[in-house]
């Protein structure tokens, strides 16, 4: 075998270390909810636990409401993932590959909707929300009830639209060959049976992409979340609930319980990225669509 | 009766401010093969897509089989089409390409299994049905590419320059084999292209476009013999006709460098106006006497010998079927026999000899 290049090494030393740097705080996690109350009290605190409490995790299902706040987490993220991959992936076919009037005006909306942070749209879309005629108990001016707020429906329809997720998808529509949509309208097929059979398959790597960071993002959200359950905690997600608990529960003996939510936390998000990852690297690096 | 298969009359396409193509009219027979040529940018892809109903119509109108199709939907016009890149389904096995448009038309399983089949035998594809398009080669893809389109039996075959991206050998080969094919499936066959010699070689008629409008419309050797202007004259034929501009004094030509060269009595040019002589390079003579041409580069083939040579300003190229000693720098003498003269006026149009 021929020794290896300097700059190999040079470049897996970086490696490693990067990869050092992202784990230990998730190994420091771990031993955290591995942890005896003793050994949290003790002073100095124990750093390898003794006697590794697996219980640890298996109680977060019994002393809080972790089940609740898995699901929601799940359904909650997965719901806004899978619209968002619907609205991004039609919005960028259709701005890449049809020639409509106004698809440029179009085009410069989606671009410049990156200009508002979603913070800054916190309290207008709380409004809307809150007096949407009809629902959640409003009238047909929005007043006499709580409208969305403290439903699915608020954690989920702010998010079912993206501009980062339309542009991303119209890069690699565009990738997609006029020549290959055209093949297909001359076989037979209509527009909507070509945009699932032709350009969704072809920009797969695309939508595991935008799938992974969707999910990732929401997964961990937090701000928009509690301001409309507060009041609705059979709503609360994850990141919320564990968050809340710091503040419920001042008192040390059950931060190992919440260090094992957290790491229960991070479970389903690697799933999805195993899942997801051999078409989200194949994205990152083809970028578009080859013949 | 015999209604046309493919019949475009006044057809006029613009795209916004440009307009594109005016006032088309091509009528193509039941099983007839017919070419499409005209230089880059003179609008055959746009009309071909016209007819696929790919682009709108903006004047004129489309009947294939003597509907009017202008407003129907590609899908419905029964047409199929070779792209110039063949545009194969990347994500999917030949198999599955032979197969996409026939599921479209949720035809049986078998029957698709068994017209698939079929098509790849007679492609020669059967070895590469479970391979995908980036796994073949650019002859392969090209095949798969006219048996996706023959698989459906359309009414219609398009072809948009399908040999354009093949090597020259391989291009010769899969000509011979597109005509063989057309004569076996005998449907009326649109086929671009912007080389002469593969139009030549394939269509039973050749339409020439150039910028956007029909320059003439013809069979191959018709074109040759009588084009019906200097722009067909050298688009059909390689090398193409040599041409001499002039002013008509007489019963001569007078080029600008003052040499009067004879023309026939019947030559409509009218006295003291512009006028060219053309003459194809195989019908120049060598001889002992006649106009003096001083040779620029000559090309032996083994077969043939090709002068390249000056007469004045203007290049004339001689094409003789033997070999023959001229160094360049030399001079030769040459006549230009009259019979195979073609004269076109000053908006290089043929002026019909009586
Ligand atoms: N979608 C389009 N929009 C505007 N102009 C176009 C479009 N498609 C083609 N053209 C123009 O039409 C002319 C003819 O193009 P095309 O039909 O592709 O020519 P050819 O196939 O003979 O090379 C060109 O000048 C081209 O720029
Ligand atoms: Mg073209």
């Amino acid at each position: 075998m021929r020794p290896p290049h300097p700059l190999a090494l040079l470049r897996y030393a970086a490696l490693t270390l990067g990869a050092l740097a992202m784990a230990l705080p998730f190994a420091d996690m771990f031993l955290g909810a591995l942890r005896t109350p003793q050994e949290l009290l003790a002073v100095p605190q124990v750093y390898w636990p003794r006697d590794p409490q697996w219980r640890n995790f298996a109680r977060v299902f019994d002393e809080l409401p972790m089940a609740t706040w898995l699901a929601n987490s799940v359904f909650v993220t997965s719901a806004i993932t899978l619209l968002q991959l619907i609205t991004s992936a039609m919005a960028g076919y259709a701005l890449a590959k049809f020639r409509v009037p106004g698809t440029t005006l179009m085009l410069r909306l989606v671009l410049g909707a990156q200009m508002f942070p979603f913070f800054l749209l916190i309290i207008p879309i709380f409004f809307l929300l809150r007096f949407v005629p009809l629902l959640g108990g409003n009238d047909l001016w929005g007043q006499g009830g709580s409208g969305l707020l403290g439903s699915y429906a608020a954690l989920v329809l702010p998010f079912a639209v993206s501009w980062y997720g339309i542009f991303l998808m119209r890069q690699f529509c565009l990738g997609v060959p006029d020549e290959v949509i055209d093949a297909a309208r001359l076989d037979g097929a209509g527009e909507f049976r070509i945009f699932l059979t032709i350009v969704l398959p072809l920009i797969r790597p695309g939508l595991a992409t935008l799938g992974i960071f969707v999910f990732v993002y929401h997964w961990n959200e937090v701000i928009w979340t509690i301001t409309v359950t507060r009041g609705a905690s059979g709503l609360q997600t994850l990141p919320v609930g564990i968050y809340l608990l710091r503040g419920a529960f001042a008192d040390q003996s059950t931060e190992a319980l919440q260090r094992a939510a957290i790491c229960i936390s991070v479970l389903p998000v690697m799933l999805v990225f195993l899942g997801l990852q051999r078409f989200y690297v194949r994205g990152l690096t083809a970028g578009s669509v080859k013949g | 009766m015999s209604v046309a298969t493919v019949s475009l009359s006044g057809v006029g396409k613009a795209f916004g401010p440009a307009t594109i193509l005016h006032d088309v009219s091509i009528e193509v027979a039941h099983g007839e093969f017919v070419a499409l040529v005209g230089p880059s940018g003179s609008g055959k892809s746009t009309l071909l897509r016209m007819i696929a109903g790919l682009e709108e119509v903006t004047s004129g109108e489309i009947r294939i089989d003597g509907r009017v199709v202008n407003d129907v939907p590609a899908k419905a016009r029964d047409v199929a089409m070779v792209f110039q890149n063949y545009a194969l389904y990347p994500h999917m096995t030949v198999a599955q390409n032979l197969g996409f448009a026939l599921r479209m038309r949720r035809l049986p399983r078998a029957e698709i299994g068994r017209r698939v089949g079929e098509v790849a035998r007679s492609l020669n594809l059967e070895e590469l049905l479970d391979r995908y398009p980036r796994q073949l080669s650019g002859g392969e893809r090209q095949r798969v590419a006219t048996g996706r389109a023959i698989v459906r039996q359309p009414q219609v075959f398009l072809f948009d320059e399908p040999l354009s991206n093949l090597d020259a050998a391989l291009r010769v080969h899969v000509r011979a084999e597109l005509r063989a094919l057309h004569r076996k499936v005998g449907v009326a066959s649109i086929y671009v292209t912007h080389d002469q010699v593969e139009a030549m070689t394939m269509a039973d008629r050749i339409v020439v476009l150039r910028g956007g409008r029909i320059e003439q419309i013809g069979a191959p050797l018709d074109l040759y013999d009588r084009p019906a202007s200097i722009f067909v004259a050298t688009f059909i034929g390689s090398p193409a006709m040599n041409l001499l501009s002039g002013i008509r004094t007489g019963d001569t030509l007078v080029t600008p460098d003052g040499v009067a060269l004879p023309i026939r009595t019947d030559c409509l040019g009218k006295e003291g106006e512009p006028l060219t002589l053309g003459i194809r390079p195989e019908h120049v003579l060598l001889a002992a006497d006649g106009v003096a041409l001083r040779v620029e580069a000559v090309e032996q083939t083994g077969a043939d010998t090709m002068i390249m040579a000056r007469l004045g300003a203007a290049e004339v190229t001689v094409v003789r079927r033997e070999r023959i000693d001229v160094a360049p720098g030399a001079h030769v003498h040459v006549q230009l026999p009259q019979e195979h003269h073609h004269y076109f006026d000053a908006e290089g149009r043929r002026l019909p000899a009586l």
